[in-house]
């Protein structure tokens, strides 16, 4: 994937405009995902994402290629999602609209809606329930301990990579993540109780 | 079991939402969009448009006319630093003098306003003459300078001619530091 990525990266700085598209194509959906997860808004998320991949595309030639493309782009996402949420903050919204606003405020899910039919309907309601509930939960952490939550456990990316992404040292996001993960006991400790049963 | 493992269990069950695939498209599409209006520079207005291309298309005569221009000022400029004063400058400087005499206690022997209006016509009139004369022809020089010759007996052409040679000057010479020698013992 590194290689196709490197492949496509070249022959657009070489002229070939729109191959950008298939690495548009490609990550828009971790990318929108990321940001996401960051800001709690389905539009303010797609616009945040849209900036990152022009700022990208602004920024190619200056691309090393010694982090994968994917790592360089999520940190670019970060940074959007962290400078639409400050514009948005300095917005004079009203107070409830702006809770609303929080990642994972009520109502909000991240999660495909995927219940096993073979479940009972109050089964799938409590499924629906506990979405939200993980959603919300990791929307109240911290914006660092959320991001470097986000991008090694939904995420899925390695220690390393999320130091990349978040552009601190590897100790810091272990610290990040360790401290996210206390919270998120404290708040999930009953729906995990409840799971294990 | 630790809480973020049991999130990335559930995560695998439940994985996270991802955009319709239309709505996918149509975010590749306003990307590229927007990076295409990058690419292309600013539209400009005809005018500006047309002064531009004129601009580019008369580069180097533009470069000759400043230059030219430049010469042309300089020359100006040597002319008006060189240029002999006129009478009527003479006229002022000399009745600023005065007036500088007359400051000092000094008496100013100086003409009236009369005497220096004819002062200024016979300076401009002296400077027409000199100017009609600076017209004249070399051969004019020539022949008056012949007639000099002539009046003081010289020959001119015996110089041209080339009929005292090195050897003549020197018994000259040899002859004056002799003459000079005996009359010095």
């Amino acid at each position: 994937m590194a290689d196709a990525d490197a492949a496509i990266i070249e022959a657009v700085l070489s002229g070939e405009v729109d191959r950008y598209a298939e690495l548009v194509d490609r990550y828009q959906a971790p990318a929108r995902q990321l940001a996401f997860s960051l800001i709690g808004n389905e539009d303010d998320a797609k616009d945040a994402s849209q900036e990152a991949f022009i700022s990208a595309y602004r920024a190619l030639g200056r691309f090393r290629g010694q982090a994968k493309f994917s790592t360089w782009l999520f940190r670019i996402v970060v940074n959007a999602s962290r400078d639409l949420q400050r514009r948005r903050l300095r917005q004079p919204t009203p107070a409830p609209e702006r809770e609303q606003a929080h990642a994972g405020a009520n109502g909000v899910c991240w999660f495909l809606d995927a219940e096993d039919p073979a479940d009972d309907p109050g089964r799938q309601a409590a499924t629906r329930e506990l979405g939200r509930a993980i959603t919300h939960a990791i929307g109240a952490l911290p914006m660092k301990q959320r991001t470097a939550f986000v991008l090694h456990h939904v995420q899925g990316l390695p220690l390393d990579d999320v130091a990349a992404v978040m552009d601190c040292r590897l100790g810091t996001v272990k610290s990040h993540v360790f401290r996210a993960t206390a919270h998120l006991r404290h708040t999930l400790e009953p729906w995990m109780m409840r799971e294990a049963i | 079991m630790d809480v973020g493992s049991w999130i990335r269990r559930w995560v695998l069950r439940h994985p996270l939402k991802t955009p319709a695939a239309d709505d996918r498209q149509q975010f590749t599409a306003d990307v590229m969009a927007r990076i295409k209006a990058l690419e292309q520079p600013a539209p400009q207005p005809m005018i500006l448009h047309s002064l531009r291309s004129l601009r580019s298309q008369w580069a180097w005569p533009r470069i000759a006319v400043v230059a030219s221009t430049a010469a042309l000022v300089a020359l100006v400029a040597g002319r008006l630093e060189h240029a002999p004063p006129k009478a009527s400058q003479v006229v002022q400087q000399l009745e600023h003098d005065a007036q500088l005499l007359a400051a000092l206690g000094e008496p100013a022997v100086m003409a009236s306003s009369d005497d220096l209006e004819e002062l200024a016509q016979e300076l401009e009139d002296y400077d027409t003459m000199l100017l009609a004369q600076s017209g004249g022809d070399e051969s004019d020089w020539i022949e008056h300078t012949m007639e000099l010759l002539d009046q003081l007996n010289e020959d001119p052409s015996e110089d041209a001619t080339g009929d005292s040679s090195d050897e003549d000057w020197l018994r000259e010479l040899e002859f004056l530091d002799d003459s000079d020698l005996a009359a010095s013992s």
